[in-house]
């Protein structure tokens, strides 16, 4: 058994290798994989023999280092550092790992190697997530004036509070800065974020989401918004983010992928407006006061007319029936 | 005013108030005038040896119960509403004579289909298997009550019980239930019931679907009044037309309201009769007030007839609490076989809140306000118009702003003839507003705006 601590962009992962030969490098099918674009896809290969440990260079383009030097085989003592590529392996043997392994060395799932910008991310959407549970419960309006602004906002809050959950899910089961992962990470908070909207949209109908008369064209628009936005942003971390963390592309992800949900929200608000009756609250848009007086004649005024309409309308039916009388 | 006032409520009470508690006790002190009826009173002495228990209720004559039962239950038909003699029928009700002539009394419930679509359906009433055509020569709609005249001669007619019997009384009600064989139905008379125009029998005896129209008579088989409706969230709480009414039906003049050419002349009668009811009733509301006291506001109810609730609704999730008083007038009139109509109610609210401020307040007040809608409005029927509604915001004479919205549509059939529903409520000041809603059913329009002025004018307070 060995331990092999790789200093990776976004921290440090530890593999525990107890299979050997043992393949390391940025392919899928490699035992250790370090996701680094100086890495190859099979970059070297671990071995156990009676001398110890050694690590084989497979031909790599950026080869194998100890210190400065670059070499076809290294073999391995305790407390070697050896470079892949960018990337320095940090190796610990069995004697060794035993001696250390209750001071320092400790399982690296322990800490759900969680790095700062997504610490930061987390922390952001959490706070956005409780706020948005105060936006959803009956007591909003002590927080939120009714106004239409404050209303989008609560609704934008209303959709992150299902996506921090899943990110918490998912951050602790499937360990958030693990690359492999961020695809599934991504994809899941727009699609949550998409069924959460749907959700609110059935169980809270005093929320009064504009969505409810178009339900299915609402969740179309969400889920083809959210995943051209992931999907715009899962090229650019391939082509353009290449230096940026593991944390800080799920982050831009996530965010992009909000924000397109959003801005499909206020879109559909927008849309929904134009055939809205606008229901504008009572005395608001009212005379000031100084202008009435106080006999209330305009109201019995308006009244003796709402009367006359329905006598005229009764007319009209007892004309209509007269007419259908004769013509029997 | 104040004087003219005064004169109104008085001339008022004294028709409308019929159950003081002086006029109770002449009831219950005559109540041997019963027995002036020589039959009755022959048969009493008879079966007085007969049934001892009685004897606690009266030391002088005893109850006679089963043969003079037998003559009123002989007396009470079925009638029924059809399009033909041998159709099924279209409705069926109870009805018995009152006359040997042929006249009969029943419910104008029962008969209001062929009242209003006399060319569609038509009366008959059931002569063991032979169907006698029948017609309605007056009918009373406040008071539900109609005179069906058929061609036969009956060999008796039922007396009627010259007084009320005491409240507890043993009754009997006899009628047809659900169509099915004649019955008797044993209960109890628990007084008499006056609201405004409406006076009622109540009774604890479980009537049936069918039974209406049929007579409700006292022990010694004088009829007291007329079934009518059975309260249909109670068990056994009953209503009868006092037979006083029936004796004023039959002295209105006949006439004929078989015939389509006699629907004017019909629709004529229920108005005149409807105009009746809101006099009262309007005298009524706009007579002797009381003070609803709510959260700070006042406004006047009237202070005679209605039934009031009173409840508080702390609504924790709109943080604001609410204190309610519903009155209402526990009476309509039928007039037709699916409306009822010549009532009110009104709806006193006030809302208090510490929590929200006045924004929220309105925009909560706002989205509480009720939607209309009237029980008897049916486009399709073309009985009422459409409601047309409005709304505005004005002071009152307390120089109380406020905001009304008000509905009113007009009945087709009957001139002069409205629903209202009016809705007003103050603009909030300092977390505190008042809503105070009411609904006036077949009211002229002078009326019901009177009425409505006059209780918006009267809320007062909030500060």
């Amino acid at each position: 058994m060995i331990l092999i601590r790789a200093h990776e962009a976004d921290g440090v992962v530890t593999h525990r290798i107890e299979v050997f030969p043992a393949l390391i490098g940025r392919s899928m099918h490699c035992g250790v994989r370090i996701d680094d674009p100086s890495v190859s896809a099979h970059h070297a290969e671990l071995h156990t023999t009676e001398d110890g440990y050694i690590l084989r260079d497979m031909a790599s383009t950026n080869g194998i280092y100890l210190g400065d030097r670059r070499l076809d085989y290294i073999v391995l003592t305790a407390e070697d550092s050896v470079y892949l590529g960018n990337i320095r392996l940090d190796i610990i043997t069995e004697d060794h790992f035993e001696k250390t392994a209750a001071k320092k060395v400790l399982p690296s799932h322990a800490n759900f190697g969680v790095n700062t910008p997504t610490k930061i991310g987390l922390a952001v959407i959490l706070a956005s997530a409780i706020l948005g549970l105060i936006a959803a419960s009956d007591q909003y309006e002590i927080f939120w004036p009714p106004d239409r602004y404050s209303t989008i906002f609560r609704k934008g809050f209303l959709m992150l509070a299902p996506v921090v959950l899943v990110a918490l899910l998912v951050s602790l089961f499937c360990k958030l800065n693990a690359k492999r992962f961020y695809f599934y990470q991504v994809l899941l908070l727009i699609v949550s974020a998409a069924l959460a909207t749907k959700i609110s949209i059935t169980v809270a109908p005093t929320l009064t989401f504009n969505l409810h008369q178009l339900p299915l064209a609402g969740l179309i628009a969400h889920l083809g918004n959210g995943l051209i936005a992931f999907w715009l942003v899962f090229f650019l971390q391939r082509y353009v983010f290449q230096r940026l963390t593991a944390g800080q592309r799920t982050l831009i992800a996530a965010v992009a992928g909000t924000l397109a949900i959003c801005a499909t929200q206020i879109q559909i608000e927008h849309q929904r407006n134009g055939e809205r009756q606008t229901m504008a609250p009572i005395g608001l848009e009212l005379p000031p006061t100084a202008d009435l007086k106080p006999n209330a004649d305009d109201l019995f005024f308006d009244l003796a007319l709402s009367i006359a309409a329905v006598d005229q309308q009764r007319i009209k039916i007892l004309e209509a029936q007269e007419a259908a009388r004769d013509s029997n | 005013m104040a004087n003219q006032r005064r004169t109104v409520s008085r001339t008022l009470k004294e028709p409308a108030d019929p159950i003081t508690p002086n006029r109770g006790k002449h009831l219950v002190f005559h109540n041997a005038k019963i027995f002036s009826s020589q039959f009755t009173l022959v048969l009493a002495m008879i079966c007085k040896l007969f049934s001892p228990a009685a004897a606690h209720a009266d030391p002088v004559l005893l109850p006679s119960g089963n043969r003079q039962m037998a003559t009123v239950f002989a007396q009470v038909y079925q009638v029924k509403t059809a399009t033909e003699a041998n159709a099924p029928k279209a409705a069926y009700g109870s009805c018995f004579v009152v006359d040997q002539s042929g006249l009969l009394v029943t419910n104008y419930h029962v008969v209001a289909y062929a009242l209003q679509d006399p060319e569609k359906y038509h009366l008959y009433l059931m002569d063991g298997d032979q169907a006698l055509p029948a017609a309605v020569v007056a009918f009373d709609a406040i008071n539900d009550l109609a005179l069906v005249k058929v061609a036969k001669t009956f060999k008796k007619s039922v007396n009627f019980a010259r007084d009320m019997p005491e409240s507890g009384a043993k009754i009997y009600s006899i009628g047809w239930p659900e169509d099915l064989n004649k019955s008797v139905i044993e209960g109890n008379f628990n007084g008499m019931m006056s609201a405004g125009p409406y006076q009622k029998l109540q009774m604890s005896i479980p009537l049936n679907p069918g039974m209406s129209g049929g007579p409700s008579i006292d022990e010694y088989g004088a009829v007291i009044g007329v079934n009518v409706s059975l309260r249909s969230d109670s068990q056994s709480l009953a209503f009868a037309v006092p037979s006083t009414l029936v004796k004023d039906l039959l002295k209105k003049p006949r006439a004929s309201y078989s015939h389509s050419d006699d629907q004017d002349a019909y629709a004529e009668e229920v108005r005149a009769q409807l105009d009746l009811v809101q006099e009262q009733l309007t005298h009524l509301l706009r007579g002797p007030s009381s003070t609803v006291s709510l959260g700070g506001w006042q406004a006047d109810k009237p202070a005679h007839m209605v039934k009031c609730w009173h409840g508080d609704d702390a609504a924790a999730p709109t943080m604001i609490s609410v204190v309610t008083e519903h009155c209402y007038l526990p009476g309509s009139a039928p007039v037709r076989a699916d409306t009822d109509t010549g009532t009110f109610h009104l709806k006193y609210q006030s809302f208090r809140t510490t929590r929200l401020n006045a924004w929220q307040f309105l925009h909560q007040l706002n989205r509480m306000i009720p939607n209309f809608g009237f029980q008897n409005v049916d486009p399709a029927a073309n009985f009422t118009t459409k409601l047309n509604c409005s709304e505005s915001d004005f002071l009152n004479t307390n120089r109380i702003r406020m905001h009304v919205h008000y509905c009113v549509n007009a009945y087709v059939q009957y001139s002069e003839a409205y629903n209202m529903e009016f809705t007003a409520l103050t603009l909030p000041k300092d977390g505190r507003s008042m809503q105070l809603s009411g609904s006036f059913l077949g009211f002229s329009a002078r009326n019901s705006t009177a009425i409505m002025r006059a209780l918006i004018n009267s809320i007062r307070g909030g500060g």
